[in-house]
């Protein structure tokens, strides 16, 4: 690959991202040159009102997505100069998704999806490490269960597990919790807490819950695909899901 | 991976596996048939280990090659020549004509069989022995089948090609055959096609037909399977007849199969969009998701290639009995176990499986990551640009093949109306995102002001997932074109032959044989008008030739080209007796019109064919024939009637085959993907039953969703057939000379219907209820 590498000081960069859907008339601007960085060991939550922009955010950060105009570099390589195998291949080694539901493959068992990943690129999954990335996520005793035999937390957990076993540079969670309750979205949560802090993990969280949120180091408010507001300061503090809570009402108000 | 994604789907994949299973059965059935019923020695030259015989000559229109014969005395030296030779006993001059016995008034043994009388001599060539009495030594003397129940001594008739005469039975053998003196036999046929050789116990027939082959240079020496070529003209055309069927089946299960295939992957991987678009996200390029899915059909192609391969061996024996018993095989075909039609079959239903699924495999590929983040899964654009491209194709295909079916040769003219079927069927399949969504209007606009929520869910959900909605329709256009197409071929057929006949013999009195397979010459001189079949050679080809009276000698078309021949060239031409005339052509005829390769003076044919019989006499004379045996008078309807039922009943039977087998198959798969689509919409039903609808609510939308998919399939398989049994209406009535009107066969139509819909909407309510008891319980 002849890809220049830059020295990275950010797992992920946004420079001047702009992306429109449809055209003529009905063109909706769903990034209004947006830029952003994410730095490395860091876990962002990006929040704002619905059609603010985030997903649209995250799958273009991703490669999901391209962009209309702006760059996207992922640990200094630049993803619009991409073919969809490269980018493909990219994903597969650099980047772990968790999403909102539907995160696993229904006919394999849990490891199985969790190995999935490395198999694709076409490694062969060492058993121990599999089996570490369980034990990681709680769910060691679970290894050969299928999605239907886990609860909607286990399977995010799992989820969890198998975006983290390539080490990726950046992990992108798209409403991880959306569908979980309190207590399972606290064990979500606090596995993508502890990835950031025990690992040096770069996580990419997109929520509408506060609660959510409150677990990042920092919180990034879109509205109408600009960033319309960061809120910084240690995570977990008491206090802080409720300051969040009150920004995004004065943000969906205004 | 494939492995693990195949057990996931298993219920979803069952379908193909029983659809390539069945398909994989039938090739290597008919494989194993047609394999087994290739020519074989005949068996009455079983104590001949080898023949030297004539050259084998081609037919110019490519059923039944013929044997060169040599006149009477270039066989009587050529045997001279071979008796001496070391290690031969005998060197047997071999005839075979037609004679038969009667027996208590009636023509006795195989009614069709124009070939079963011999000189006393070719005897020894199966080693049939004379269990009583003394062998035929003079004219009057027979020797008969033990079978016949005939006793040495007996008084009786012996029909042979110049009529029926006086006979006694002098002896009884103990095998098939009626014998007569050679110097009679040498009247009855003075042509010779083969010499048997017995050899002396212990002598190599390889070096006795190496010194034959020194001896006869001209001749063609054969030993062993090789003496296949002498096998009768009869059995050439059962199996002809016989392969056609096994062709047709083979053929109809290979498209079929594809057409199964395509469909449910087509199904599958709709819905799964989700999850491929989950392997994306996590890392799969394009390739592997191609690989994948590719893989899933090369997993199930080979398990049901296998399973095929089992069943279609078992299957071949009862299949070859069948067979023979509708007299489209020889009545000993025995099923030889051969390896290699059967690794064809097994090899043919993979090679179809992934044909099937390549389609499905490209469509995965190009599922976007995305996919996996949409909320539901609404579909993407319906029509893509192969899909147009191969509609189009497939429907200019059908139309031209539909046209062509107006102006093919009779012979051609099922198979092209088969094949334009097929072609507008997948026309129909593919282009069926197009076609069905003004039907889907059209047929909602009556209900347009009901009341309840099933006429706006049922209409919406058809609409919404168009590509859903042509996948569970294309099997039952296939379905119900399928039958419509047969049973409508066969019923415009036996409608248009007997009403031409019957058109142009109109106020004719028709003799036709009876028990006998044809009119010997007493018949056919008490008057009226007939033609003589016979066989002749000239050049490299063995050509059917018709004798007539009062016409010019003419020869078709292709039988020209191959002869290279021109109107005004003279040819010189072999007859049944060895001898040759030089024949001038006066006309050429189009190919394809009657059976008149050749068309040639009837004298000629009496002069040189002895044993020639005539297939019908018009204009015949009753009170003349009376008390003939075996000839039976008939008004011109009758005899339409009779020359139609014969017909009429192969027809059927290749009909109700090919019908039983499409249907079923084609069952198959709506089942299959009737109930691969509920499966998939459990997410919609648990959305439904939390919005208040009750299970027998979705039941009866899921009943109502199916009815209108079989309305709609049924409506586009009714129109696929249309064409072609429009073309070939055109050209029966070209053929026939008289008008010929588009007909269907209601009964096999409206059953076919019923059925497809009954089982589709069973199969959907089955369905539905699991997966709304799913939804419910998850």
């Amino acid at each position: 690959m002849t890809i220049t590498q830059t020295p990275v000081a950010e797992a992920v960069r946004l420079t001047g991202a702009r992306r429109v859907y449809g055209g003529g008339d009905q063109a909706v601007v769903a990034l209004d040159d947006l830029t952003l960085g994410f730095a490395p060991g860091t876990f962002t939550a990006i929040m704002g009102p619905s059609g603010s922009g985030k997903s649209t955010l995250l799958q273009c950060a991703a490669g999901l997505d391209r962009l209309t105009a702006g760059t996207v570099h992922l640990g200094g390589v630049d993803l619009g100069a991409l073919n969809e195998q490269r980018r493909t291949v990219l994903r597969r080694d650099r980047i772990g998704f968790v999403f909102q539901a539907f995160n696993l493959v229904a006919s394999l068992t849990a490891a199985q999806n969790v190995e999935l990943p490395l198999r694709l690129a076409g490694r062969r999954p060492a058993a121990a490490a599999v089996r570490a990335a369980l034990a990681e996520v709680g769910l060691a005793d679970r290894a050969g269960h299928r999605p239907s035999e886990l609860s909607g937390g286990q399977q995010q957990r799992v989820a969890i597990a198998r975006a983290l076993i390539t080490r990726p540079e950046v992990v992108f969670a798209d409403e991880p919790t959306g569908a979980l309750d309190t207590a399972a979205s606290r064990e979500v949560l606090g596995l993508l807490r502890a990835a950031v802090d025990g690992h040096g993990q770069t996580v990419v969280m997109v929520t509408h819950d506060p609660v959510a949120a409150s677990y990042a180091d920092e919180v990034v408010f879109l509205r109408d695909g600009r960033i319309a507001d960061r809120l910084g300061g240690p995570a977990g503090l008491p206090g802080r899901a409720e300051q969040i809570a009150a920004l995004m009402t004065r943000l969906e108000q205004r | 991976m494939t492995l693990a994604s195949v057990r996931g789907r298993a219920v979803s994949l069952a379908g193909t596996f029983a659809g390539l299973a069945l398909g994989v059965a039938l090739i290597a059935m008919s494989l194993l048939v047609y394999a087994s019923a290739q020519p074989r020695p005949p068996e009455r030259l079983s104590a001949a280990p080898v023949v030297v015989h004539g050259p084998v000559l081609p037919d110019a229109s490519g059923i039944g090659d013929g044997v060169r014969p040599w006149s009477a005395d270039q066989a009587q030296a050529l045997a001279e020549r071979l008796a001496v030779l070391p290690g031969v006993a005998a060197a047997v001059p071999d005839r075979s004509f037609y004679a038969q016995l009667v027996v208590d008034g009636r023509p006795v043994g195989d009614p069709e069989d124009a070939g079963a009388g011999h000189g006393w001599p070719s005897a020894a060539l199966g080693a049939y022995p004379l269990t009583k009495g003394t062998a035929p030594d003079a004219d009057g003397e027979v020797a008969a089948g033990a079978a016949t129940g005939l006793a040495v001594g007996d008084r009786t008739t012996l029909l042979t090609g110049g009529g029926p005469a006086e006979v006694t039975v002098t002896g009884l053998v103990d095998g098939p055959g009626v014998y007569v003196s050679e110097q009679a036999a040498a009247r009855l046929s003075p042509g010779v096609a083969a010499i048997g050789l017995l050899l002396h116990p212990g002598a190599d027939p390889v070096a006795v037909a190496a010194a034959a082959r020194a001896a006869a240079p001209d001749a063609t020496v054969s030993t062993g399977d090789e003496r296949a070529a002498l096998e009768p003209a009869q059995a050439a055309k059962t199996r002809w007849l016989g392969t056609q069927l096994l062709i047709a089946m083979a053929s109809l299960a290979v498209f079929v199969t594809v057409f199964v295939v395509a469909s449910t992957f087509a199904l599958s991987t709709a819905q799964r969009r989700r999850e491929l678009g989950l392997l994306r996200t996590v890392g799969a390029t394009p390739r592997q998701i191609c690989r994948m899915v590719m893989g899933e059909a090369l997993l199930v192609g080979g398990a049901g290639g296998l399973a095929g391969a089992l069943l279609g061996v078992a299957a071949a024996v009862p299949a070859a009995r069948l067979l023979a018993d509708w007299g489209l095989a020889e009545p000993g075909l025995r099923i030889r176990p051969e390896p290699l039609p059967v690794l064809a079959a097994v090899l043919v239903g993979v090679g179809v499986a992934l044909t099937g699924a390549y389609a499905a495999a490209r469509r995965a590929a190009k599922v976007p990551p995305m996919a996996a983040l949409r909320e539901a899964s609404v579909e993407a654009k319906a029509m893509g640009l192969g899909r147009w491209l191969g509609g189009g194709g497939a429907l200019a295909l059908g139309g031209f093949l539909a046209v062509r079916t107006a102006t093919a040769a009779a012979e051609d003219r099922v198979n092209s109306a088969l094949f334009a079927a097929m072609a507008l069927t997948a026309a129909a399949a593919l282009l069926a995102p197009v076609l069905l969504p003004p039907l889907v209007r059209l047929a909602g606009l009556p209900l347009r002001g009901s009341r309840g929520a099933g006429a706006m869910l049922v209409r919406a959900e058809t609409l919404a997932a168009v590509r859903r909605t042509a996948a569970t329709a294309a099997p039952v256009i296939a379905t119900i074109g399928f039958a419509v197409l047969l049973s409508g071929m066969v019923a415009t057929m036996r409608e248009a032959y007997p009403a031409g006949q019957a058109a142009k013999l109109a106020g004719l009195t028709i003799a036709v044989p009876d028990g006998m397979p044809g009119l010997p010459a007493t018949a056919v001189t008490t008057g009226g008008r007939s033609v003589l079949p016979t066989r002749v050679y000239a050049g490299d080809v063995s050509v059917a030739a018709f004798g007539t009276t009062g016409g010019p000698t003419s020869v078709a078309a292709g039988t020209a080209d191959a002869l290279d021949i021109r109107v005004g060239d003279s040819v010189t031409v072999t007859f049944a007796d060895g001898l040759t005339e030089q024949l001038t052509i006066d006309k050429i005829t189009p190919d394809g019109q009657v059976d008149d390769d050749l068309i040639l003076p009837q004298e000629l044919v009496r002069q040189h064919d002895p044993s020639a019989l005539a297939p019908s006499l018009l204009g015949a004379d009753p009170t003349a024939l009376a008390g003939q045996p075996g000839v039976e008078v008939l008004d011109a309807k009758a005899y339409a009637e009779r020359e139609g039922a014969e017909d009429g009943r192969l027809l059927w039977l290749f009909a109700t085959v090919l019908i039983a087998l499409s249907v079923g198959y084609t069952g198959i798969a709506v089942a299959n993907t009737m109930a691969m689509s509920a499966d998939g919409r459990r997410p919609d039903l648990g959305v439904l039953r939390r919005a208040g609808a009750t299970t027998r609510q979705l039941l009866r939308y899921a009943a109502a969703e199916t009815l209108l998919v079989v309305v709609l399939g049924a409506g586009l398989g009714l129109a696929v057939t249309v064409p072609p049994l429009l073309g070939m209406a055109a050209g029966l009535e070209q053929e026939v000379g008289a008008p010929v009107t588009l007909r269907l066969h209601w009964p096999v139509t409206t059953a076919t219907m019923l059925a497809t819909a009954l089982l589709a909407i069973t199969a959907a309510v089955l369905a539905t209820r699991r997966a709304a008891r799913r939804a419910a319980s998850g």
